[in-house]
């Protein structure tokens, strides 16, 4: 269950707060700051950048809490708001400069789940646990694992978030639980049973 | 044969399977004891240890919020800026070109020749299809320089806050969910400044003989 359902703070300390009241966007960022933070986290692997997106999203409420129309969840708006600033982010050409997000493309994806197979034998053999194996997925993948099975968003909703398709996000889902399965259920080598789905 | 993962993972999350995987999962103790493997997982996700959150002076986050404080501009006004703020840039490029004794200038961004702003009313598909196409394009388009212009890098900061503001709107807003109209308005801001994004990371991205054209004999 996604922690944003967990944590809430009052609709007096939002209209507050939408109202410019300097306590109010405090209490809200002493609130959310823990399952923002961790959100960011499970979606950026680099605690450095984590940090400044920690900071980008809480001046982002700031300036927006006036457009939040109250319609739906505090936090769910919150939520949103993390996750486009961490999807922006892994969009932006810097990051993709640096990783392989897109595994899309056929051969990227092969190359990418390679070299995660190859840090996938260090993983297994020094005993790591799913944390260390989450790691090994590449960004846009994990970001689709999370998103998925932590906060509960259809695919539906994580291709809308991605501008890419349902079946995307399903493939990522996919393969990742796959690589999970075989970093994490096998490391003695033995031959799963599930086969790898090769299709986009 | 054994269901595919993704089929499993369709069984698991209660999503529709045709009847034949159905069958053979709840019949296979191998690929049982992969769906409930598969569950499992979900669950050891979802009570993963959280990060703790890095202490951060409050103060900082809120003189920054007072530094760029929230746009008052409408959708209508921000597609202005943006294109005023490319067509600015790409001027800008010209200019510094020209004074360097350059004749003329050919440039036309593809994303500037793109047709969706010609149109007057072009539908929701076909906006978020080109929202989507530029994207796209966007992502595929070189590295940006390591050295700058402070008012190009500005420019190309302030459309994409925009973007992303645009972005959480359609993703998140139930009220843009339910109104075709007010959703259609977004995403036609939403390509217009991506429009302006691209041209101006066209522009950065151009060699400077672009602008240039062909030297003298």
């Amino acid at each position: 269950m996604s922690q944003f359902q967990v944590v809430e703070v009052s609709s007096e300390v939002i209209l507050a707060a939408a109202r410019g009241d300097v306590r109010a966007h405090e209490q809200i960022y002493i609130t959310y700051r823990r399952v923002v933070y961790n959100l960011i986290r499970r979606l950026i692997a680099r605690p450095a950048v984590a940090d400044e997106i920690l900071q980008d999203v809480f001046v982002e409420i700031l300036r927006s809490i006036g457009s939040y129309a109250g319609s739906g969840s505090f936090g769910g708006w919150v939520r949103a708001l993390t996750i486009n600033k961490c999807l922006m982010h892994l969009r932006s050409p810097w990051h993709r400069s640096l990783l392989w997000i897109d595994a899309q493309e056929p051969e990227d994806a092969a190359n990418a789940l390679d070299a995660i197979a190859v840090q996938g034998e260090a993983v297994a053999s020094a005993g790591q646990d799913l944390e260390r194996a989450m790691a090994t997925l590449p960004a846009l993948t994990r970001a689709v694992v999370w998103l998925h099975d932590v906060e509960g968003y259809t695919h539906g909703e994580i291709a809308n978030l991605l501008k890419r398709t349902p079946s995307f996000s399903k493939s990522q889902l996919s393969r990742a639980h796959a690589r999970l399965r075989n970093l994490l259920d096998s490391p003695d080598g033995s031959v799963p049973c599930i086969p790898v789905s090769t299709s986009c | 044969m054994h269901p595919r993962i993704d089929q499993l993972l369709s069984l698991r999350d209660g999503e529709p399977v045709d009847a034949a995987t159905r069958e053979h999962a709840e019949s296979c103790a191998a690929c049982a004891a992969s769906l409930h493997r598969l569950t499992q997982r979900r669950h050891e996700l979802q009570n993963l240890p959280p990060f703790d959150a890095p202490e951060i002076d409050y103060s900082l986050i809120r003189a920054r919020a007072a530094e760029s404080a929230p746009a008052a501009m409408n959708g209508y006004q921000w597609t202005a800026v943006a294109a005023a703020m490319a067509a600015a840039v790409i001027a800008g490029f010209m200019a510094v070109d020209r004074d360097h004794g350059a004749p003329s200038v050919q440039v036309r961004s593809p994303a500037i020749a793109s047709g969706v702003g010609e149109s007057p009313e072009p539908a929701l598909a076909q906006l978020v299809e080109r929202s989507r196409e530029l994207d796209q394009l966007l992502q595929n388009m070189p590295r940006r320089p390591e050295v700058q212009r402070v008012s190009l890098a500005s420019t190309v900061d302030r459309l994409e806050q925009r973007v992303q503001w645009l972005d959480m709107q359609l993703s998140s807003a139930p009220d843009v969910a339910a109104d075709e109209a007010l959703s259609r308005r977004m995403w036609r801001e939403r390509v217009n400044l991506m429009d302006s994004l691209v041209a101006v990371r066209y522009a950065e991205s151009l060699p400077r003989s672009a602008f240039a054209g062909e030297p003298p004999g």
